[in-house]
């Protein structure tokens, strides 16, 4: 199992949170979570190195994951992170407009398995590797 | 002749002051008379509109096609339109309105007269509509709970919190099981919502429909193995790849399907076809299951109907699906069809136009 990948999970609901947080622990991942935007562009600044975002896009706050991801991939520095949206909402224009940013995937939050998900994790950053 | 008189002063004075807006027009459509609900309604004085043709003032302009249809059925076949509208009275404002157009008919068949009843219905569309918004609304709001039991049952079942016994892994999967199946009702309200509002959309894209066709059976292989059923699928080697909105291709498999495996007794049969004919690609579900009995065919499609047989022997439906299918072909040019006795099976034949779905836009409404 590769080892020391840190992932920033942004997501407000805590006992999805902590769901998260658990399994891809279990996996092998470092986590660091969030549950606003700012918050989460905080951690992006102060760690150096994200792998991989996982983010919802309801959350805490005005913003939404929508403002979040634009902000990411308005940094040089940031802008290849691949990007997970897991949320409730998969209405067609949210879906666009998510994919029209350039997040790598989106799951509709009660349809999917984590280790589903993290699986699709895993094989996107097997790929950049 | 006096009793004459009053009765025609009678149909006269129940007319004009009937609740719905009423006009009565020539074989061509001018207007010879209109009661006082039609000035009410519309907002236009009886002058303004006898002698132009119905509706040229206050209707919004519907596409040719609307009105091919319209003429054909009350001046060709003689028959009843019964419809819906959308109006715009005198002062801009719109409004939608339920349009019967009657013929009437001299002693040789020929049309002197047209009738048309029209009603406001916008309080009672506003009124539906808010009901699908609540529906909606809740549904979104029911994931966040679905997600906290589904995850966290998966990571018991999965030994992340330790080895559990027997019987509590059994428990726990009739949790996952039950919470799952919420999850699809869930699923089936938010499509029917989205349907009936018209927020979804359609995405046509290059696709094999083999692939989806294989990906509905695959999440149906475990059921189709507790059962022992005999399923076998067949594609013609002809079949293109077409334009196709996937997920909405994908919720019509999942339903006939599931529906097939689910009616179907233990070591039964389902059959899954593909093929072309002319110029649509043909989807044929066969099974050997309940079959729907003869008497409740007509009402198959309709919003949350289950035949009686299927209610006694099954718990599971919701009454959604075929009318999520017939939805969804309604919406992208395909069309359905069925055969069925009852306890010997159904035979579902669904067409979509080879030429693919059409594209269409989502609004941006609903969450």
């Amino acid at each position: 199992m590769p080892i020391n990948r840190t992932i920033l999970v942004l997501e407000d609901e805590v006992p999805l949170q902590n769901a998260i947080k658990l399994k891809l622990s279990k996996n092998g991942f470092d986590v660091v979570t969030a549950r606003n935007v700012e918050q989460a562009l905080n951690h992006l600044a102060d760690i150096e190195k994200v792998d991989v975002i996982w983010a919802d896009h309801y959350l805490l706050g005005q913003e939404t994951g929508l403002d979040f991801v634009s902000k990411v991939k308005n940094f040089e520095k940031w802008k290849n992170i691949p990007i997970f949206i897991v949320s409730n909402t998969a209405s067609p224009d949210k879906v666009q407009s998510y994919m029209a940013l350039g997040v790598d995937k989106y799951y509709t939050k009660s349809d999917f398995r984590l280790d589903t998900i993290i699986a699709e994790i895993d094989k996107i950053l097997e790929k950049i590797k | 002749m006096q009793n004459l008189a009053n009765d025609l002063e009678k149909f006269k004075l129940a007319v004009d002051n009937a609740s719905d807006h009423i006009v009565i027009t020539d074989p061509d459509g001018i207007v010879l008379y209109g009661n006082k609900m039609v000035e009410k309604i519309t907002g236009y004085n009886l002058n303004e509109s006898l002698g132009k043709k119905a509706g040229v003032l206050w209707r919004k302009p519907m596409d040719q096609a609307y009105y091919e249809k319209l003429w054909e059925t009350i001046k060709k076949n003689k028959k009843i339109y019964v419809g819906e509208i959308k109006n715009v009275r005198k002062n801009k404002e719109e409004y939608e309105a339920s349009i019967s157009i009657a013929p009437v008919l001299d002693n040789k068949n020929k049309v002197i007269y047209f009738v048309g009843i029209e009603r406001d219905i916008t309080r009672e569309k506003e009124i539906d509509k808010a009901k699908t918004e609540f529906v909606s609304l809740a549904s979104h709001q029911l994931r966040t709970p679905l997600s906290t039991i589904n995850w966290y049952a998966e990571m018991l079942l999965n030994g992340d919190a330790g080895k559990m016994k027997a019987e509590q892994v059994q428990y726990l999967q009739e949790i996952y099981k039950g919470n799952q199946r919420m999850v699809d009702l869930v699923n089936s309200l938010l499509n029917v919502s989205r349907l009936e509002l018209g927020t979804f959309s359609v995405e046509p894209k290059m696709t094999s429909i083999t692939k989806i066709a294989d990906e509905a059976i695959g999440e149906l292989k475990h059921k189709i193995e507790e059962k022992n059923i005999n399923f076998k699928k067949e594609y013609k080697l002809n079949i293109p790849e077409m334009m196709l909105d996937e997920k909405l291709t994908m919720i019509i498999f999942q339903n006939l399907l599931s529906n097939a495996v689910k009616y179907t007794s233990e070591k039964g049969k389902v059959n899954l076809n593909l093929g072309v004919k002319g110029k649509d690609l043909e989807i044929i579900v066969a099974d050997s299951g309940l079959g729907i009995p003869k008497k409740q065919q007509d009402k198959i499609f309709d919003k949350l109907f289950r035949a009686d047989n299927v209610r006694q022997t099954d718990t599971e439906g919701t009454g959604l699906g075929l009318y999520i299918i017939k939805a969804i072909l309604d919406n992208t040019g395909g069309k359905i069809r069925f055969e069925s006795e009852e306890n010997k099976g159904s035979k579902f034949y669904i067409t979509l136009p080879l030429g693919g779905m059409k594209q269409k836009e989502g609004t941006k409404k609903l969450n």
